[in-house]
């Protein structure tokens, strides 16, 4: 026993380090968390307002304190915690060939830039190969998120056909249909009777109709057209948003050029503001409010001074949002685009989206996983729960069987579990609910190797062997067959590592690591106390 | 000390005639339910798709929800009670919606306008687009192959030839066994329930090291013996050990397969069943195989 102290200390000095990288995590989950609680509570019944102003300052402090450890904490995984993951492809079907190569890493720009704006606490946004990007945001608002991240945002400036070309084009319209229909006067082919009067000037379609009618419109695209006319007169239709008008859904017709007289890369700034207008519809409505740059602006006052009267639209993705009417030239390069919602979250999106620049092509979405912070809170009571309770049972059931060894096995089990936690924290590995289950395995799987060392061990005593000869005999036969039996399942671990899916990878990490270090604590560490024990008590026969 | 397995004397290799009918038995049935079923129940992560666990605050029928599904244009959705008249899980096939548009944010749309006083919350949301989904299936293959071609290179070394073949025959009964739960019991294939096939495949090489090794351990030491008295002798003195491990092990996952959330169940289930069979093997099939090997080319 001449290395006794020396292993001592460095047991005891492992189970310190251990503890030591686990300390942020309780904090962050467990202590931290508690002094909030107790604060906040507090707070509600603060006697003066020096006590309120103390205690605020105080949980801010805790605030900066937890982004702190978030850093050195275990990491917990969005099905654990509830938030987005994204795969997004990029659609390069419109692109030219050029551009295909380094549009992720644009679009990965653009989008990295929106997330920035809307703040989000530790996003993950990574480019996985030429056409695809991950996105992962915990905690998130996720229909929001969604729409900020997957709109294109390309917005343009186009002037609306004045009222008289559009009446023209919409009559003329409607006459080749009545022709087609050639007497046939269901409501299939009567162009004008889809249309809905909206104040004087304009029209709306029902939601409703909306497919029949497009169709219809894209039947007619060289009567709106006709190949006579030069590229830069040509018109084309877009819709408005879909809005209620007198009961129905539905959206506004336009009829605009199709030249472009702006983008969006002009715009210098985009702020959210309350709506200041004449239009009484729009009172307590949030707008945003556009900026362009210096260039733009000269142009859009010329644009502005030379078309008093019509109406200049404001295009976002192929959809009008606003077309006002210009009463003046605007020198000021500022324009407006009105949400019509009392509450500004739709416009916090809309500047979020147009300051960051459009996506260089339209993206979808490959792949998603999403858990509500509901679920991720079940998730985990239940992970641990179950976890536990597997692990209780398994305790008293080797506590039973073996006895004092079975105490013995029940420790080297308990500190397998911190130590694979303690080097998950410092590798900042993921913990995901599959990650529990594979540490309730290692658990179940674990006492394996003891169960090996002890029915050897009680195996050499009915053999009559004694007592110091049955132990040593015991951990010395079983060390060999424990490193086997452990082995296989360590590859099988390692290969759903590499060809996991997140949670499944983190299955696969507490499962490997936990096998790991139950070669060193299964083995030395039972040893180690089963030897200690023996050297300070005598025993007839063994409890085990 | 309390011994669950006494010194016992049991004839396992005698009786192995019932163990390879057993066997025989439970795989036609799995092939049988494969065939009927046209394969197995897969999931969206490789068929491609949405799923959408979605809570209403007050009831709502199942009718009305899928009445609104049908009028977005969604012909093949199922929706599925999770708690009757509260939660839902909707289930669309990958093409059941125009790419780019989000099917659930549209339907939250339409149910805040159709129903603005049962505001639903999507608990969880699943999407699998079709090319990933068969990413996923191509990973999912090479992995299970890399996995067994991994398992056999070290089962090459480790044992001899005629146990190692054994072992790995012990090895595709547990998987075929293991697919017949699946497909009996049409549990959904996702990449959980891969993966617990896979540490299954892990998993069951274990127990057969032991039998093995215990068994090379007597031949030394009891060179008379019959051969079929040595290999019931080995597969004796191992039991306790190999019952107590599997007992363990499914302490745990029957515990997970009870308490856990969705996909951990499903997970603790297949292992539940995979412990098991491959307990089982191990302890039957391995030494029943080798008997015989013996038996028609006797070698030693």
């Amino acid at each position: 026993m001449k290395y006794g102290k020396i292993k001592t200390g460095l047991i005891i000095g492992v189970i310190i380090l251990a503890l030591y990288s686990l300390y942020p995590t309780y904090q962050l989950y467990n202590s931290i968390p508690k002094r909030e609680q107790s604060l906040r509570h507090l707070l509600k019944t603060a006697g003066s307002k020096d006590d309120s102003i103390r205690l605020e300052s105080e949980l801010a402090e805790l605030e900066a304190e937890k982004v702190r450890l978030h850093k050195r904490a275990l990491h917990l995984g969005l099905d654990l915690v509830g938030g987005m993951h994204l795969v997004l492809e990029v659609d390069k079907s419109k692109l030219a060939k050029g551009e295909v190569r380094d549009v992720a890493d644009r679009a990965q720009e653009i989008i990295k830039n929106r997330i920035d704006q809307f703040g989000i606490f530790e996003p993950v946004i990574q480019k996985l190969s030429e056409d695809r990007i991950l996105v992962q945001l915990p905690g998130v608002d996720r229909a929001r998120a969604k729409s900020i991240i997957g709109q294109t945002a390309q917005l343009e400036f186009r002037l609306v056909a004045e009222e008289r070309v559009t009446a023209e084009v919409l009559k003329r319209i409607d006459d080749y249909f009545k022709r087609q229909a050639a007497g046939d006067t269901t409501k299939e082919r009567n162009f004008l009777s889809y249309l809905i009067d909206i104040g004087r000037i304009e029209q709306g379609v029902d939601e409703a109709d909306l497919p029949v009618f497009m169709r219809m419109l894209k039947e007619v695209d060289t009567i709106i057209n006709p190949p006579s006319r030069p590229e830069r007169d040509q018109y084309e239709f877009l819709f408005g948003p879909l809005e209620n008008y007198q009961g129905r859904r539905i959206r506004r017709l336009y009829l605009l050029k199709k030249t472009v007289e702006l983008t969006g890369k002009e715009i210098a700034s985009a702020r959210v503001d309350n709506y200041a207008g004449s239009d009484v519809n729009l009172t307590n409505t949030w707008i945003v409010s556009l900026k362009l740059n210096r260039e733009a602006t000269r142009t859009f006052a010329s644009i502005t001074g030379r078309n008093i009267g019509r109406r200049l639209a404001i295009v976002l993705d192929g959809t009008v949002r606003s077309a006002p009417i210009i009463q003046e030239r605007i020198p000021s390069g500022e324009a407006m685009i009105t949400t019509g919602d009392v509450n500004p979250d739709k416009a916090r999106d809309l500047a979020i989206v147009i300051r960051s620049g459009s996506l260089p092509a339209p993206v979808f979405i490959a792949e998603e996983r999403s858990v509500g912070p509901t679920l991720g809170l079940d998730a985990i009571n239940k992970g641990i729960k179950s976890a536990a309770i597997g692990a209780i049972l398994v305790i008293i059931f080797m506590l039973i069987y073996y006895r004092l060894f079975g105490l013995i096995a029940d420790f080297a089990i308990l500190f397998n579990v911190l130590f694979t936690l303690a080097i998950l924290a410092s590798l900042r590995a993921t913990l995901t609910l599959p990650g529990l289950a594979g540490i309730a395995l290692t658990i179940g799987m674990g006492v394996d190797s003891n169960i090996l060392i002890f029915e050897r061990i009680r195996e050499e005593l009915r053999w009559g062997k004694t007592i110091r000869t049955a132990i040593e005999q015991g951990f010395q036969r079983a060390l060999k067959t424990i490193i086997d039996a452990n082995i296989t399942t360590i590859i099988t671990a390692a290969v759903l590592y590499f060809f996991g899916t997140g949670p499944i990878k983190g299955f696969a990490i507490t499962l490997t690591f936990g096998l790991l270090i139950n070669l060193f604590t299964a083995v030395f560490l039972t040893k180690f106390v089963a030897d200690g024990i023996l050297t300070q008590f005598e025993f007839k026969s063994l409890p085990i | 000390m309390i011994r669950l397995i006494k010194d016992t004397n049991i004839d396992f290799i005698g009786k192995r005639k019932y163990a390879y009918i057993l066997s025989a038995i439970i795989i036609f049935a799995g092939i049988i339910s494969l065939i009927i079923k046209r394969g197995l129940n897969y999931g969206i992560d490789f068929t491609g798709g949405t799923i959408i666990h979605i809570s209403f605050p007050s009831k709502i029928e199942t009718e009305d929800l899928r009445g609104v599904i049908e009028g977005m244009g969604v012909r093949g959705a199922t929706v599925q009670k999770y708690l009757e008249g509260y939660e839902f899980i909707v289930k669309i096939g990958p093409s059941d919606y125009p790419k780019g548009t989000s099917f659930s944010a549209d339907l939250l749309e339409i149910l805040k306008n159709k129903f603005p006083n049962n505001l639903p919350e999507i608990l969880k949301e699943e999407t699998v687009g079709p090319r990933i989904g068969k990413e996923l299936q191509r990973n999912t293959l090479i992995a299970l192959i890399i996995g067994l071609f991994g398992i056999l290179v070290y089962v090459s070394f480790r044992f001899d030839f005629r146990f190692g073949t054994s072992a790995v025959i012990s090895l595709l009964h547990d998987t075929l066994t293991t697919i017949t739960y699946i497909s009996l019991f049409n549990i959904t294939v996702n990449i959980p329930v891969v993966a617990a096939l896979l540490t299954i495949i892990g998993y069951s090489v274990n127990d057969s090291i032991v039998v093995s090794d215990r068994v090379r351990e007597n031949i030394k030491k009891f060179r008379k013996e019959n051969f079929l008295t040595l290999l019931n002798r080995s597969i004796n003195e191992v039991l306790s050990r190999t019952t107590l491990t599997s007992i363990t092990a499914l302490i745990i996952t029957v515990i997970l397969a009870i308490f856990g959330a969705a996909d951990i169940r499903d997970f603790a289930r297949v292992m539940s069943f995979g412990i098991i069979t491959g307990t089982y093997s191990s302890i039957y099939v391995v030494c029943a195989i080798v008997y015989d090997w013996q038996q028609r080319f006797p070698n030693r």
